[in-house]
């Protein structure tokens, strides 16, 4: 498959903040790619690289079929983009800030335009300075929906929603990426990319440290194992915090792929009762997100 | 890399055109004022001849707007407005500039713009043409009003307006410049209203064969309504050209947000001192900006005070020359008075002064901070300006009286300064939306009558209600009222307090 975007050995620095150390990163045209890292990982960095903002200082980057600075301009007709902090004129109202946006894009779609603004029951008549953050938000949002492009790059774009108004987020975006439109999404909602992401990168550090589809993702993790038996059991091999209860109740983790050879163990002692869960994709993310121990002392 | 330009160009236009109509309507009045209170003033070729042997010999006028060239009623009005209105049209260029660029980036909004199909010079260039377009709208109004509403020869009257269009320009993109280098607007603004400043008073120090190459030189040298230089206006404009260049070969190759001068290093360590109260933090976010004036006011000072221990230009002795720098300075520190007694506004309208009060600190805790410091600062300032001059002016001259003069001097502006802060509270307090126009015209209206004063059409008792009346050189008023603009500010600032009091806070 076609790459929308492909980023490797991305290096960015601030005077002596290294903010991106070498990043890859791959998104493939037509999906929905989510991607996280703890705050500070080096996420905005990224996208303004991407949109030609700041000038990578090493590593290659390719955007659509061109060279994010050299290209922006061209480039820039053909994707959209909600910054994580939205700020507005506030003298102006919120359709006069929509129509702004959209006269210097160019390519904005009239009718949904007017179908978002009705969507997100949006107020275009009030002045920026009497909207809140979610209705500011918004405004931003429906500019950047309402473009007729192949790419949309969103950061943090559902802070300060109401559940509502992420729902009806959700099916917008989901619309969008059926009509073939390639989506990446910074957030840290993981409802949000658990129901919408086809594949997520994970980035910690200005590196990517993780990605994938979230299956994949679960791969790497483990399935925790409840299980009651008939006869007592004393030990069992390849399992990790393994606890006896009584003898016959057992609680154990198990890397993913390996919960086979548990189980038929188990059955020996007469299974009577399994629960089997997979990581939730909260522990899947504290996994990844958390530093590691060398991490700090590197 | 320039797509977008022309949506910008009307968009700017739309969003500051109260902005814009202002900036052409003061620099087209002001030489009109000037062409009407004139020819009121000095009805007959008698009186012209009268006024100009006058202006010729007060070293003040003389120094800033350099000789008389002629007699006539025309050249008189060209020689008073035409510092004046490149100054206005300078700072207005330069603002605006600053206003749609570096303005635009640190608030965030740039990025918005920046990730549309536009070019990394649209900004730049939208900025440019509507620039050009003011200074433009300015020439020809002046030329008519001053032609068929005056009466004067056209030609002459032309020459005058595109020396003032042109110096325009020249500011704007200085402005410009400043703000691809500079890393903060606020940064961009001192920057280049330093420079404006710089070039329009070197007449005091520089001698007159070398005044051409600053902007205060322009007018003298084009001499409209004598000899008439036509090649004049070309200089500001070629320099406008090459500082554009620079400017659109910054703006295509930074970073957005990042300015030339690399970033200095964040501070990592723990916060320095104990943010313990609300004064604390007033300190800890103004305090840098009044040290640094201060230390630059006073440097500047002395080193004013050291050249004119040795100064002796025609008419223009030392003792002139320190009081019209010593009233200079007053006005400064009258623009930082202001500046700095609006930020509780800006700290109330960005929603951070909600945080601190949600906790358990009182209005009136929070607004005595700012207060304190915005009545502390013109004084730290104004003493830095006292001892700077008065020290490199008892070096220069080797005796100590000019130290003590001069302090007392500079702390005689005290009062005035407290009241402007005293109006900026208390707008601030009880009509918070309008605190920034009213404050900023407040001291415009203020140094406009000092214009008005010295062209003679508001008598003595009116300049002294104002700030800089009982400070200036020509004057000499005893006490009371320097001891009556104290009882004003007192007053002014109990107001402002009571009405933040009892107001709600902005959204």
């Amino acid at each position: 498959m076609d790459a929308a975007i492909s980023v490797s050995g991305l290096v960015k620095s601030y005077g002596r903040v290294r903010a991106l150390d070498g990043l890859d990163l791959r998104v493939d045209t037509g999906e929905i790619h989510g991607f996280l890292g703890p705050n500070g990982a080096g996420k905005t960095t990224t996208l303004r690289v991407l949109l030609g903002m700041l000038r990578a200082d090493a590593g290659q980057v390719r955007l659509l079929d061109g060279h994010p600075w050299r290209d922006a301009v061209r480039l820039h007709r053909r994707l959209a983009y909600v910054p994580g902090d939205v700020v507005l004129w506030e003298e102006l109202t919120g359709g006069e800030t929509i129509d702004l946006l959209g006269r210097l894009h160019g390519r904005i779609d009239e009718g949904r335009r007017a179908e978002l603004v009705e969507r997100f029951a949006l107020d275009p008549g009030k002045k920026v300075r009497g909207y809140s953050k979610g209705n500011r938000q918004k405004v931003a949002l429906i500019a950047a929906l309402a473009a007729r492009v192949e790419l949309l790059v969103l950061d943090e774009p559902t802070s300060g929603l109401d559940p509502l108004m992420e729902a009806e987020f959700r099916r917008c975006l989901a619309r969008r990426r059926d009509e073939g439109a390639t989506i990446l999404l910074s957030s840290h909602i993981l409802a949000e990319v658990e129901a919408l992401c086809d594949r997520v990168s994970i980035i910690r550090q200005g590196r990517l440290v993780e990605s994938g589809t979230l299956a994949e993702l679960r791969h790497f993790t483990w399935t925790s194992v409840t299980a009651r038996l008939e006869r007592p059991l004393d030990r069992l091999e390849g399992v990790h915090d393994l606890e006896i209860d009584g003898g016959t109740l057992v609680r154990f983790r198990v890397d993913s792929g390996q919960a086979g050879r548990a189980l038929v163990r188990l059955a020996e002692f007469g299974l009577v009762d399994v629960t089997a869960q997979p990581a939730t994709l909260e522990e899947l993310f504290m996994r990844h997100y958390r530093q590691l121990p060398e991490a700090v002392a590197g | 890399m320039r797509a977008g330009a022309w949506v910008l160009v009307r968009f700017i236009a739309r969003r500051d055109r109260g902005l814009i109509a202002l900036w052409i309507g003061v620099a087209v009045a002001l030489p009109l004022f000037n062409a009407y209170s004139l020819a009121a003033l000095l009805p007959t070729e008698e009186t012209r001849v009268a006024f100009a042997g006058m202006s010729a010999g007060n070293p003040i006028t003389r120094a800033l707007l350099g000789p008389v060239h002629g007699t006539s009623i025309e050249s008189l009005v060209a020689w008073r407005s035409g510092v004046q209105s490149l100054l206005i049209t300078g700072l207005g260029g330069l603002l605006f500039a600053i206003r749609h660029t570096r303005a635009e980036e640190d608030s965030g909004r740039g990025e918005l713009v920046a990730a549309r199909p536009v070019g990394r010079q649209a900004v730049v260039t939208a900025v440019t043409v509507l620039v050009a377009v003011v200074n433009v709208a300015v020439t020809a109004l002046l030329t008519v009003g001053l032609s068929l509403g005056f009466g004067y020869p056209p030609g002459g009257t032309l020459l005058f307006a595109l020396t003032v269009g042109a110096g325009g320009m020249a500011f704007a993109a200085c402005g410009l410049l400043a703000a691809q280098v500079c890393q903060s607007a606020a940064l961009a603004r001192g920057a280049g209203v330093g420079v404006l400043v710089a070039g329009l008073v070197p007449g005091v120090v520089v001698p007159e064969s070398w005044i051409g190459i600053f902007p205060a030189g322009w007018p003298r040298l084009a001499q409209a309504y004598g000899a008439e230089r036509w090649w004049v206006p070309l200089m500001p404009l070629a320099f406008a050209a090459g500082l554009t260049v620079a400017v659109f070969v910054l703006s295509s190759r930074r970073d957005l947000g990042a300015g030339v001068l690399p970033d200095r290093a964040g501070f990592t360590g723990p916060v320095r001192g104990r943010l313990g109260s609300p004064l604390a933090l007033v300190w800890r976010l103004r305090g840098g900006q009044v040290v640094g004036w201060t230390v630059a006011l006073g440097t500047a000072a002395a080193g004013v005070g050291w050249v004119s221990a040795s100064f002796e230009l025609a008419t223009l002795t030392r003792h002139t020359l320190l009081a019209i720098f010593t009233y200079v300075f007053c006005m400064v520190v009258a623009c930082l008075t202001v500046a700095g007694t609006l930020r509780p506004y800006t700290e109330e309208s960005r929603g951070r002064a909600a945080p601190l009060l949600a906790a358990p600190t009182t209005r009136a805790r929070w607004l005595g901070g700012h207060t304190a410091l915005s009545l502390g600062a013109p004084v730290a300032m104004l003493l830095a300006v006292g001892l700077g001059s008065g020290a490199g002016n008892a070096l220069g001259t080797g005796s100590v009286g000019p130290l003590l003069t001069q302090v007392g001097a500079a702390l005689l502006f005290v009062p005035a300064a407290w009241a402007i802060a005293g109006v900026t509270i208390a707008v601030y307090g009880l009509r918070p939306r309008v605190a920034v126009p009213v404050a900023w015209a407040a001291v415009v209206v203020s140094a406009a009558s000092v214009a008005l004063w010295e062209a003679g059409t508001i008598g003595d008792t009116a300049f002294l209600l104002t700030p800089f009346g009982y400070v200036h050189p020509s004057i000499s008023s005893g006490f009371v009222v320097p001891a009556a603009f104290v009882v004003v500010a007192a007053a002014l600032v109990v107001a402002g307090g009571a009405g933040f009091a009892r107001r709600d806070l902005l959204a």
